[in-house]
């Protein structure tokens, strides 16, 4: 007891102590704000925010990021203010971290909108509505789809900042010509041109669900590009939301539509054993080998800058988008996207927030063009972005895809990144591997339902 | 001043130091215990926290902030406790002793209960929380625990860890050092440093390494790049997709930490070796004893406080082993240990009762340990 | 030193050695051993660093050993290296990683090897308790601490700073270092404390005069750690100072160096290799340190 009394005694002392010190010393420098005078038309916004910081925390690193960065120095420049990127593989950790640690970024740019209302219900974030945001305006621009996605409770929490498109079916375009086929129209298509090409003699698909600790997702990604088009869009949502099982009858359909190509006679090179094995980066690469080792992969878009050094899209690979399977359904895209989240409610950052969203920074953004680093174009989520600001064919393509989806509202996120992290980043990813791996249909949707929170 | 003693004093084995039989602390004396505890680090904290504002400064050079912080952490520290030592020396009589111990232990009490204590309260409380942290649950997270089969196979994992890694990377780690003993020292400083190499070499790095090892490629994605892939196609067998082979791949894994830690082992183990006095083995040799024989009877008795030492670090790194895991496999194929769950429900599922429960499971798990632990440390103080 | 098979009596002093060629015939079996098991170790190693002085497109083609198997195919490159360390802002995380470093390794063992020396030979009530309470604390994970810990800095407005990080070290370095350096101190020989006291030494004179030097080689290994493993962390630095430009690490600034879904991993390669130098260095420096007979005279009681 005494020891004890003592050791509390100890703690409390240094309790006070430590809050003595503090206390004394609250707002530190601030000092070096530099004084830059703010010349030049304020051409991104209406407010005066010279000699603001605001950071910004995302998860692109390296060119992506570096892009990134080199547009806000584009929106600083014109406003005479600092926006500073921070870009971190480990993202939604560092995030998570400095919030509940009390040290938030200003914003945050997630591409998980599951993770927002988790923040919002925390009290951690700031709703657009408070800041004096237009929510009409921002469907308006956005699709009320995409800024639904960052309602909890009533209230709006996110703006779209970016967005892509995952429907996508890649090919080795000189095989596919040489072979005189065509893009397949309907699922059905798409399988009976899977068995043409096996009996023509190349393995039809590569598939990599390899990933380190995500390794799952690309099977995922498949399951949900299924159930789109196979439920439609109202099933798709109830999915995500958990106003249906996952062991509805509808999960059991898309699963055995997989299964038509996963585990199709030969469809898929290394057989649906090994593709837990295969990295996804590496998944398209046997596509080009010489001769190619297999002719179809579908992944989002961005897999492109890990094809081959020396395949060009357009010429040696191509696209078709995902094709229908219930043609009675609306054409539909699946597809992800970023959203701007806000920790601290200051002019200078819903100033930024609104501007980053808007068309004029977009568009900086958007294409090497704006932004100086070769080889990076982000697609837009802002419908009023002018196609003009993208550079390559296929991006154009791929925006058009989207910002006519979003428009027609026949657009839907990566169900995944919707659907709680134990879910979405845990039992969903590894359901994929331990079903490709023989574990039956129906104990796979029976263990990823039992963990769903 | 180097006191060499050459024969045994033969005092009674009293600890030094203890105060005279017959007085008691009285109610200041805890005040300055306290107190004494106290003062290293809040005056290292004031001095480190002004430091800290010109190491910050942006423009500093670089240069000197090195300089600042080596006088800082090397000098000032130091400085502290010999500034208290001289403030414990004149405090009255009375209090002198029974003050001094908390000058020595004091800060190292003060900073683990800030920086581990602290938190370890604030993870047993969350873990009787829900997942955000909000309402109380009561032992839901631990019962979800004990009925999950994905954490079950995780405790599984983690034993068999526990068993085999230790017991690898202790044993070939002795066997190093004792055998490198007997080089001259630039060879031993030169094979040793092989053996500590995976130690220095970052995380990042050593996941590298080891992709090259066990990378599996199926038909048609290219040639193999995995070093035991490339054997075995070399001999004309087809490769195996080792991560995925349940359950070797869970030794597959192992492989890599025993890598990894057989090098602290050895380090450890190489200073106690070099630290049995040479007189003993000498004398041992002189008595006819074979090199094994010595070995057995004067090397290992001597240094085995250490290798309980060794054996219980090692032992604790491996429970708390999830970064390897992690970043292999990603705890899928049956190769999931509790502290990978504990991470993965804590911070990607966000699921704070759940991690907390499974992070104070660790620190339960490690109680029989510590009883070893005091048993032995008794003993070292009763027998020297 | 050397294995002998005499059996007849020996003085102590002047020992005659055995033969050169009779030493050399003794150690090749060790020799052998030791070879045997630095290739088992050296090998996954040899592999990366192989792979870092390839192009990255090769690697990706073949096996990191047909530079031994097919040696005309393969092509030597630096450009990994050159790309790492003329990255921007690279000397400056290498500064700011020594500023971490340093401090991060000396006060944990200074602290240290106080709490130890009183754990060992010092009375005062709670000895036995707190000390099992400090090498229990071992197995708290750094991920569970990192949260509360970011809490209290905030609140005290030392997020972000140096001093931020190497408190953070030192508390999360102290379990292993007092256990390590109380088992050591501890096993020194109560006859030599005893004469000290008997001369009239202070706690103080004895640690600093006769603790701390008979203990340099477990404060020398001690140190080789904590200096790796701060030097390799990548956690701590990013939580507590963060990952601006100004202040990150070079473990962070590598991080950066990889492209946005980690395919830069042929930079990874060249930039662990350049960030395993130091350590390495650090290792190889203290050996000296790994001697015998500093104990030398004080047979245990």
């Amino acid at each position: 007891m005494n020891r004890l009394h003592r050791l509390l005694a100890l703690l409390a002392v240094l309790a006070l102590v430590v809050a003595a010190c503090g206390g004394g010393e609250g707002g530190e420098d601030d000092g070096d704000a530099t004084t830059t005078s703010a010349e030049g038309t304020a051409s991104f916004t209406d407010v005066d925010v010279s000699g603001t910081e605001v950071s910004l925390w995302s998860a692109p690193t390296g060119d992506e990021g570096a892009a990134i960065q080199a547009a806000f120095n584009v929106y600083g420049e014109a406003e005479g203010a600092t926006v500073t990127y921070l870009g971190s593989d480990s993202f939604e950790q560092d995030l998570r971290i400095a919030v509940d640690g009390g040290s938030p970024p200003d914003v945050a740019v997630t591409p998980q909108p599951g993770s927002i209302c988790e923040f919002a219900d925390a009290g951690s974030l700031v709703s657009l509505e408070d800041m004096g945001f237009d929510i009409a305006a921002l469907e308006a621009a956005h699709g009320a789809y995409f800024i639904g996605l960052g309602e909890c409770g009533g209230s709006h929490y996110a703006v779209p900042t970016n967005a892509n498109y995952k429907s996508i079916v890649w090919y080795n375009k000189p095989l596919f010509d040489a072979g005189g086929y065509t893009i397949p129209e309907t699922w059905d298509d798409l399988v009976t041109l899977s068995a043409q090409v096996r009996d023509d003699g190349t393995t039809p698909w590569c598939i990599g669900l390899g990933s380190e600790a995500a390794t799952g997702w690309p099977g995922t990604d498949w399951i949900e590009d299924i159930m789109i088009r196979t439920a439609g869009a109202d099933v798709y949502n109830q999915w995500v939301n958990h106003e249906i099982p996952f062991t509805d009858p509808a999960l059991v359909t898309a699963f055995d539509t997989y299964a038509e190509i996963m585990f199709g006679e030969e469809f898929v090179l290394g057989g649906p054993d090994g593709v837990s094995a295969i990295d996804f980066r590496d998944a398209p690469d046997p596509m080009f080998n010489e001769p190619p080792s297999c002719m179809f992969h579908r992944q989002a878009s961005f897999i492109a800058s890990f094809f081959p050094e020396g395949v060009e899209p357009g010429v040696d690979a191509d696209f078709f988008n995902f094709p229908a399977i219930d043609t009675s359904l609306p054409a539909a895209a699946m597809g992800g996207g970023e959203l701007a989240i806000v920790f601290n409610n200051r002019p200078e950052v819903v100033a930024f927030v609104e501007a980053y969203a808007g068309p004029d920074l977009q568009c900086v953004v958007a294409s090497p063009a704006g932004h100086g680093v070769a080889g990076i174009e982000r697609i837009s989520a802002n419908a009023n972005t002018s196609a003009d600001c993208y550079e390559s064919d296929t991006v154009k393509k791929q925006a058009e895809a989207v910002s006519a989806a979003l428009g027609a509202n026949g657009f839907v996120f990566d169900a995944s990144d919707l659907m709680p992290s134990a879910v979405g980043q845990g039992s969903f990813w590894t359901g994929m591997v331990d079903w490709t791996r023989g574990t039956p249909t129906a104990e796979v949707l029976e263990s990823i339902e039992a963990s769903w929170p | 001043m180097q006191p060499v003693v050459t024969e045994d004093q033969n005092t009674q084995p009293s600890p030094i130091g203890t105060p005279p039989p017959g007085r008691r602390p009285g109610p200041w004396t805890h005040v300055l215990r306290i107190g004494v505890s106290l003062v290293v680090p809040v005056v290292a904290a004031l001095g480190i926290y002004f430091a800290g504002t010109v190491l910050l400064d942006a423009d500093s050079n670089r240069v000197v902030v090195v300089v600042m912080a080596l006088l800082v952490g090397v000098v000032g520290v130091f400085a502290l406790y010999y500034g208290m030592d001289w403030v414990v020396n004149h405090l009255p009589d009375r209090h002198r002793d029974f003050v001094r111990p908390f000058a020595f232990v004091g800060p190292a009490v003060v900073l683990l209960a800030v920086f581990l204590l602290y938190p370890t309260f604030n993870t047993i409380v969350l873990s009787f929380q829900d997942r955000l942290g909000q309402e109380w649950v009561g032992f839901d997270n631990y019962v979800a625990i004990f009925s999950n089969s994905e954490t079950l196979t995780a405790i599984r994992n983690s034993i068999a860890w526990v068993i085999v890694v230790p017991l690898f990377s202790v044993l070939i780690g002795l066997g190093f050092a004792v055998l490198a003993d007997k080089l001259g020292r630039k060879s031993e400083a030169i094979s040793k440093s092989f053996i500590f190499m995976p130690m220095a070499i970052s995380f990042v790095g050593a996941s590298i390494v080891w992709k090259f090892v066990y990378s599996f490629r199926p038909e048609g994605f290219g040639e193999q790049i995995g070093l035991l892939n490339g054997f075995l196609t070399g001999l004309g067998s087809e490769p195996i997709a080792w991560l995925l082979a349940e359950p070797w791949n869970n030794f597959y894994l192992m492989v890599i930490l025993v890598w990894l830690q057989t090098g602290f082992a050895m380090v450890i183990l190489s200073a106690a070796i070099k630290s049995v006095p040479e007189e003993i083995i000498e004398a041992a040799r002189i008595d006819g004893a074979s090199e094994v024989q010595v070995f057995r009877n004067v090397t290992i008795p001597s240094i085995s406080s250490t290798l309980v030492v060794v054996s219980t670090t090692v032992i604790i790194t491996v429970w708390k082993v999830f970064d390897i895991v992690f970043v292999m496999t990603g705890g899928r194929f049956g190769t999931s240990v509790v502290a990978e769950r504990m991470v993965t429900e804590f911070f990607t599922f966000r699921n704070s009762g759940g991690g907390a429960a499974l992070a104070v499971v660790l620190l339960v798990a490690i109680i029989p340990l510590m009883v070893v632990n005091v048993k032995r440390f008794r003993q070292q103080e009763e027998t020297r | 030193m050397t294995a002998t098979t005499a059996t007849r009596p020996q003085p102590v002093v002047n020992k005659p050695r055995p033969s050169l060629p009779a030493r050399m015939l003794e150690r090749w079996p060790i020799k052998l051993a030791l070879l045997v098991i630095v290739i088992m170790w050296i090998i996954p190693t040899l592999g990366v660093l192989i792979s870092s002085l390839r192009p990255a497109a090769l690697v990706n083609a073949n096996g990191w050993w047909t530079v031994f198997t097919n040696p005309g195919a393969n092509e030597w490159t630096f450009e990994n290296y050159r790309t790492v360390l003329t990255s921007e802002g690279f000397g400056n995380a290498f500064l700011n990683s020594l500023s971490v470093t340093i401090p991060a390794t000396v006060i944990p063992i200074t602290v240290a090897a106080f709490a130890a020396y009183a754990f060992a030979w010092m009375e005062f009530p709670g000895r036995q308790w707190i000390f099992v309470t400090v090498v229990a604390l071992l197995v708290i994970p750094l991920q569970m601490a990192l949260i509360p810990l970011l809490q209290l800095y905030v609140r005290f407005d030392l997020n972000g700073t140096f001093p931020a990080v190497w408190l953070a070290h030192t508390g999360f370095g102290l379990p292993l270092a007092i256990y390590l350096l109380r088992n050591y101190i501890g096993s020194l020989p109560s006859s030599m404390m005893e004469s000290a006291r008997i001369d009239g030494a202070t706690h103080f004179e004895i640690f600093t005069k006769l603790v701390v030097p008979l203990s340099v080689p477990v404060l020398a290994s001690f140190a080789i750690f904590q200096f790796l493993w701060v030097w390799n962390d990548l956690l701590v630095a990013l939580v507590f100072l963060g990952g601006e430009p100004k202040v990150r690490v070079v473990t962070l600034a590598l991080r950066d160096l990889n492209g946005s879904r980690g395919e830069a991993w042929h930079l990874l390669t060249a930039g662990a290799f350049i960030t395993m130098a130091l350590p390495l260095f650090v290792f190889l420096t203290l050996q000296r340190y790994f001697v015998r007979g500093l104990t030398a005279g004080s047979v245990k009681g």
